[in-house]
């Protein structure tokens, strides 16, 4: 299986200035790009063009809505090229985001397509935040979703915003944010894939059970203090996104499941990626992370509940 | 393709999928997909029973019988659509968040 990675941020927040570093580290032909524009031009499939395998831009529109089609092309062509040989190192595509789009439907186009999803899986979300100052997440609602719908933030341009500054906008966003440092060598790579307990971390307020945005959207971390039974979690999962699919953004995180050991799920709205084994358990709990828009997560948590005592 | 019935084999669904280690999966994968399949069934008879609903495998193991008291079936494939199915068939949205279907799990 090929993998993806959806690198997503708020306009001017650096995103291409994190792709070209993660290029320059893998230079060998294993990483393509798709460069989504809003505008009918754009220079950043310039800047990166000769770092990478292959560079495929879309311009004129955002790939999660109008130029969904045309990323599907996109990556249906890369596919193509890697099979026929031409992109045989070919490992991984990295989808650079425009600056207002929401990453996951890109997510879920690409893996309810017919035939992408035999052949990509997602790696993760990765989502930047400008350090100088993000956008209100009440005032601009697709730089809420990028935020909400990430399994990696990570904050930019800290050379140039004061400790005090970074510190307090990592304190806003949810989870634990990651730090670039322009002077720093090790930068985290994009290619990364957050498998593991980080994928609770990541997203989980430090000190809340539910965090609610201004948009309503919230994320609430289910903890489970015991192993779970699995056919009643899949049971539970496959009911609860057939009611609620349009109203879950993601749900993520390791569950302990019965005689199986720890199990990695990840849902993008009504889509669930392969359920991995993975070989622990995150150290700060057992937790399920689910970020939804208008779900209480006090019934969500009951619910779950009660469909293990039915097992 | 199935030769009898014509069915197409379809995409095996993530919970119909074996979590067990390859080891084991190899010495007994059909006896515990059946396994698990009958379970299954079990449960969501619990949840669908609140909906005047019933649900079974149909003779080859391989689909989901969805039945509604007056005798209406629906055949489902995976539990994607067995909600589809149940959904018709209960004139409603089966939701795991109605409380009255929590109310009467919880008994």
């Amino acid at each position: 299986m090929l993998r993806y990675t959806v690198l997503s941020g708020f306009l001017g927040s650096g995103k291409t200035t994190l792709l070209r570093r993660t290029l320059a580290a893998h230079a060998d032909g294993e990483v393509a790009v798709i460069v989504n524009e809003l505008a009918p031009s754009g220079v950043d499939a310039h800047l990166i063009a000769d770092a990478c395998a292959a560079i495929v831009e879309i311009a004129g529109g955002c790939a999660c809505c109008d130029k969904r089609p045309e990323l599907v092309d996109a990556m249906r062509c890369l596919l193509d090229r890697h099979e026929r040989g031409r992109l045989l190192s070919l490992k991984h595509v990295v989808i650079e985001t425009s600056g207002l789009a929401d990453p996951l439907p890109i997510a879920v186009a690409v893996a309810t397509d017919p035939v992408l999803r035999h052949h990509f899986e997602l790696s993760s979300v990765v989502t930047v935040v400008d350090g100088l100052g993000e956008p209100s997440l009440g005032d601009y609602p697709e730089f809420n979703r990028q935020v909400m719908g990430a399994d990696r933030l990570l904050i930019s341009k800290t050379d140039l915003a004061t400790p005090a500054q970074v510190q307090a906008l990592a304190g806003r966003l949810p989870g634990q944010p990651g730090i670039l440092e322009r002077t720093s060598d090790a930068w985290p790579t994009l290619l990364d894939p957050p498998r593991t307990g980080g994928v609770v971390r990541s997203v989980q307020p430090p000190d809340e059970k539910a965090h609610q945005h201004a948009a309503g959207i919230a994320s609430m971390s289910l903890n489970v203090d015991r192993a779970l039974d699995w056919t009643a979690f899949g049971v539970w999962l496959t009911m609860l996104l057939h009611a609620h699919g349009q109203r879950v953004l993601r749900i993520k995180g390791v569950v302990d499941a019965e005689g199986l050991g720890p199990i990695s799920i990840n849902a993008v709205q009504k889509v669930l990626h392969r359920p991995e084994h993975v070989g622990s358990m995150p150290k700060d709990g057992r937790a399920l992370v689910v970020i939804a828009h208008g779900l209480q997560a006090d019934l969500v948590s009951r619910s779950l509940l009660a469909f293990q005592q039915i097992a | 393709m199935c030769v009898l019935c014509a069915d197409l084999a379809g995409e095996v669904h993530w919970t119909e999928r074996s979590m067990q280690s390859t080891t084991e999966e190899e010495t007994s994968n059909e006896a515990r997909r059946r396994q698990a399949r009958f379970r299954r069934v079990r449960v969501v008879n619990r949840i669908l029973g609140v909906y005047g609903l019933s649900i079974r495998q149909d003779l080859s193991g391989t689909q989901f019988v969805v039945s509604d008291a007056k005798g209406a079936q629906e055949l489902a494939r995976d539990l994607d659509q067995v909600w589809l199915a149940a959904d018709r068939l209960a004139h409603t949205t089966v939701d795991p968040l109605d409380r009255r279907l929590l109310d009467r799990l919880e008994c």
